[in-house]
């Protein structure tokens, strides 16, 4: 493998590997050897692997492809079974469609309040569930933050190096056709966001799917106007503040409701006139609560994986 | 077989999916397309969830310009909560997994899982 | 129609409600010290929830109570459930995390980053969440979303300590992980298929129709089979080890503690809660599942030890013998009968209490011998850290069976449970047994000789008169007098400077951390019998 890089490629070869994940495209234009200040970039380090090691892991992956391919081969086979033996698909009367299925449909609306059913079922019915799928969107990002946020301790040459080769790029480059359609579109984005945000209930749509807009439209506004902008009104403080506050929120709230409907407690969440906006209890602050986490959340993997920072 | 095939064919589609989801988990070297293969294995489940809940002829789950159910409209809404969940799941586990993978990259400046561990074992030994 | 609550039945949920927020305030706090005084304060009110829950539960007469996640019942709402095996397993995790927190207290704040401790406190307190909730609920799916949520945390946990070596382990750890958490949704979703539910117990009645009417037999077999392989593949049940000694071996030891302790630990008693409350274990052994997981049992039992022995670093040997443990675990549930199941949940515990304090101890052996991790470089470090050394010597015993601590009664009680079953798996099982006694003898007896063997040359007379005159608790002594070593030292071996001989400071929260795991070890190994009754009952009424 190390020898074939040597020589000169065509461009489509260059292409193919690259497809094939063994090599990384090289952009030519984002590196410079010093940073602004003098200082030097630190070399590359060699890869100081040699060929006995690499020879054995050869042979044993060849082992090791044959072994899987027939696994898999064997996996799909006794899946593909067990499929044909399942109920057929887009039959009325199969086990699925049974009770359960039939309430949620009859009686969401007039217990939930919300004509969404789907929406009334995951926050109402199973509302647990998606609590502890909030929880795992958090998760994901805090951990996110522990490996990638950097501090003083962890720095790394290289990586500032692309940072500020990036800004100055960003700043000698006016971008007027890329600032200009940001400028007209992201209001529009985030009001499409919360648009869908607080119609969760009554159409199509919820946190989760509004939530990812505004954090598109976030993201796109930091890459037309630059993270400085962002970051006066958009740190890290404020960061963890939107994606915190309203899980605490949300959990609150539907403490409150697990504890009433687990002691039959008189709850004086309603499901209100279904097919309004204010209506269906507590779904509606509970996913402008998801949307604001889905929104921190999604452009916080964007600026973390960038910049290594928020 | 051909009853078999018009009968299940999202399942078929869904279960082969996840089969070569479950390959590229378990045999590319490259960490990237472990993480595609673990996308495509969770995709076929959420196929396979999907094509559970589908019922012929019937609408989505959505009361429009009314507040009265009809019974034998709507199909069944369970499914799709389910697969909303997974999803969220999914996107979490990904974004970490990616993470991860970056930072591998940032230090050893290769994708390949079985080079890194030999770089990392030639680092603790040192 | 229902009848109301004892006001204590609330705590469960308060459990996992108070763990989830004390895990989302903590990007707040940015103090890493305040965070860990936080984080043992809610493990605290935690574990004194679960006693009130347990005894309780005890005075009602060992029932069952299930308890409405909202306003809809059954079929319709999540739920939680829990018995006394629930809230005795719920008692002795939040203990166990406690206590492993507290004995690698000073290698948290040594090797998790000043600005991000915290952050190990918020993956710390979710992973407790997850924990409790795999142990309470009563919902596949919900058990689906926090096995994710536990796989997080627990890989968080494990690259906390920032090196090339933790993240390679963790991206191991991650990717077998998901392949597990896959096949077990892959298993929910197709017994959602099939049954139309998703809740425990409507499950159970639905899967007894399909049982009698023979209906899609081969799918619930396909299911029940991808169930146990995703949860053996998470709790690195023998040919799915190959993450497991990495992981556990480079986190710091804490995090080690907990992995191999606790996290292992909770996906089994969901496969337990959903063997009993889902397929029932008549089911489990018709469809021949049962004697699936006897073999994979026993064969992890004898190869994890084997590969123990041929480990020379310290914690990855403890990590390999976390394999067999789990082999134990599984062949327990492979015996099939009650009895079985019995040794299996008192082995899930006795091997929570020892583990940690195996990777606790080790820990601090060292730290004491200036880390290395060489188990033949441990020579000596017991004397210098003798808490640790007894803490080592204690759990490796109880890990080999000797009577009078933690491990013994299991052994016994697998022993009870193979002369229950047919003259095929009691000679299957007491062969096993017998081979993995002794090879777990042949790698912990070693360690223990070495680290209670003085360095040799005129340092040996020293290291005595040293372990005679002081005790564990003797700082200042110990100081002067490692100080005076180390005189000696550089001027005896120049060359071996990387030793740092000044004597390791032994911190309070190690000692008591110590203190209790020996006491309990010593407890479950004296006092089983009401463990066993609790464990009893509450098999009886899952």
């Amino acid at each position: 493998m190390n020898n074939s890089t040597n020589r000169p490629q065509k461009p489509w070869e260059k292409f193919a590997r690259w497809v094939n994940g063994d090599s990384t495209p090289e952009d030519s234009v984002l590196r410079r050897d010093e940073f602004p200040d003098g200082r030097k970039r630190v070399a590359q380090p060699e890869k100081m692997i040699d060929g006995t090691a690499v020879g054995r892991i050869r042979r044993f992956r060849k082992f090791y492809l044959a072994a899987s391919v027939v696994i898999c081969c064997l996996f799909i086979a006794l899946m593909l079974y067990t499929v044909s033996e399942m109920p057929p698909y887009g039959a009325v009367d199969v086990p699925t469609n049974n009770e359960v299925a039939e309430k949620y449909i009859m009686d969401g609306v007039t217990e939930t309040g919300a004509t969404n059913i789907v929406a009334g079922m995951i926050l109402d019915y199973r509302a647990f569930d998606t609590l502890g799928e909030s929880t795992v969107l958090f998760i994901a990002i805090m951990s996110v933050v522990l490996l990638l946020r950097k501090d003083k301790e962890y720095v790394n040459d290289e990586e500032d190096l692309r940072i500020l080769e990036e800004q100055r790029i960003q700043e000698q480059k006016p971008n007027v056709a890329l600032k200009t359609v940001a400028f007209i579109m992201i209001p529009f984005i985030f009001l499409f966001g919360i648009y869908v945000i607080l119609n969760g209930h009554i159409s199509p749509g919820g946190g989760f799917s509004g939530g990812a807009i505004l954090g598109a439209g976030l993201i796109l506004y930091a890459n037309s106007f630059g993270f400085t902008k962002l970051r006066k009104f958009f740190n890290f403080k404020v960061f963890t503040a939107f994606t915190s506050g309203p899980l605490l929120v949300y959990a609150g709230l539907k403490t409150y409701s697990f504890f009433t409907g687990a002691n039959h407690l008189y709850s004086i969440i309603g499901p209100g006139t279904p097919g309004m906006i204010l209506s269906a209890g507590i779904i509606l602050p509970l996913n402008i609560c998801v949307g604001m986490i889905v929104a921190c959340t999604m452009f916080g993997f964007y600026a973390l994986f960038s910049k290594g920072e928020i | 077989m051909g009853n078999f095939i018009m009968n299940h064919y999202y399942e078929i589609t869904a279960v082969i999916l996840f089969g070569i989801g479950f390959i590229s988990l378990l045999l590319h070297s490259n960490l990237i397309k472990k993480i595609v293969g673990l996308n495509i294995m969770d995709t076929a489940i959420y196929l396979f969830l999907a094509s559970r809940g589908f019922i012929h002829g019937r609408v989505a789950p959505l009361l429009i310009g009314t507040t009265v159910p009809e019974d034998g409209v709507y199909i069944n809404p369970i499914p799709a909560g389910l697969v909303l969940t997974g999803i969220v799941v999914s996107v979490s586990v990904t974004a970490f997994s990616l993470a991860l993978t970056q930072r591998l990259y940032k230090k050893y400046h290769t994708l390949n899982l079985d080079e890194i561990l030999l770089l990392a074992k030639k680092e603790v030994s040192k | 129609m229902h009848e109301a609550h004892n006001f204590i039945y609330n705590f469960p949920f308060f459990c996992i409600i108070l763990t989830m927020v004390g895990g989302v305030v903590m990007p707040f706090i940015r103090n890493g010290w305040i965070a860990q005084k936080i984080n043992m304060g809610i493990i605290a009110a935690v574990g004194g929830m679960n006693v009130a829950v347990l005894c309780q539960l005890m005075v009602d007469g060992g029932k069952t109570v299930t308890y409405m996640m909202g306003h809809f019942p059954a079929p319709f709402g999540n739920e939680i459930r829990f018995g006394p095996m629930e809230a005795i397993m719920a008692l002795c995790f939040c203990l166990v995390m406690g206590m492993s927190i507290l004995g690698g207290l000073k290698d948290i704040y040594h090797d998790v980053r000043k600005g991000k401790q915290n952050l190990y406190f918020l993956m710390i307190n979710l992973l407790l969440c997850s924990l409790l909730a795999l142990i309470y609920t009563n919902d596949m799916f919900t058990g689906y979303v926090f096995i994710e949520i536990n796989t997080i945390a627990a890989c968080a946990i494990v690259m906390s300590k920032d090196s090339g070596e933790t993240i390679v382990a963790t991206i191991r750890y991650l990717i077998m992980s998901l392949l597990g958490s896959g096949l077990f949704l892959m298993g929910i979703s197709m017994l959602y298929g099939i049954t139309g539910h998703l809740l425990m117990v409507p499950l159970k009645d639905s899967i007894g129709d399909l049982v009698t009417s023979g209906q899609y037999a081969i799918p619930l077999t396909v299911i029940i089979g991808l169930i146990s392989l995703g949860v053996a593949i998470k709790s690195a049940l023998y040919p799915f080890h190959s993450w497991l000694p990495g992981a556990h071996g480079s986190a710091t030891t804490s995090s080690s503690a907990i992995l191999s302790g606790l996290v292992l630990k909770g996906y089994i008693i969901l496969l337990i809660k959903v063997i009993y409350r889902v397929v029932t274990p008549e089911v489990m052994a018709e469809l021949q599942i049962t004697n699936v997981l006897l073999v994979f049992g026993v064969v992890g039992m004898i190869m994890g030890s084997v590969r123990a022995l041929k480990e020379r670093h310290i914690k990855r040997m403890i990590a390999y013998s976390s394999v067999a443990q789990i082999g134990y675990i599984f062949m327990g549930i492979g015996l099939g009968s009650t009895v079985g199941i019995m040794a299996a949940c008192f082995h899930i515990l006795s091997h929570a209490f020892t583990k940690p304090m195996l990777f606790c101890s080790a820990g601090a052996l060292v730290d004491a011998s200036g880390h290395n991790y060489d188990f033949k470089k441990l020579r000596g470090s017991a004397l210098k850290n003798p808490l640790a050394g007894i803490a080592f010597t204690v759990g490796g015993l109880s890990m080999i069976g000797i009577p009078l601590m933690a491990g013994f009664p299991s052994k016994l009680y697998f022993s009870t449970g193979a002369i229950q079953g047919d003259w095929f798996r009691l000679g299957v099982v007491l062969t096993a047994l017998a081979i993995s006694t002794v090879l777990n003898a042949l790698y912990y007896l070693p360690a223990i000789i070495n680290m209670w063997t003085p360095k040799k040359s005129q340092e040996a007379s020293h290291g005595h008169d040293h372990g005679d005159a002081h005790g564990a608790h003797d700082a200042h002594g110990g100081d002067a007098h490692g100080h005076a070593e180390e005189l000696a030292n550089v001027e005896d071996h120049e060359d071996e400077h990387e030793e740092v001989h000044e004597k390791p400071r032994i911190t309070v929260s190690f000692v008591v951390s110590m203190v209790i795991f020996l006491a309990s070890n010593f407890a479950l190994g004296i006092f089983y019998q009401p463990l066993m009754n609790i464990i009893e009952q509450g098999i009886s009424v899952l």
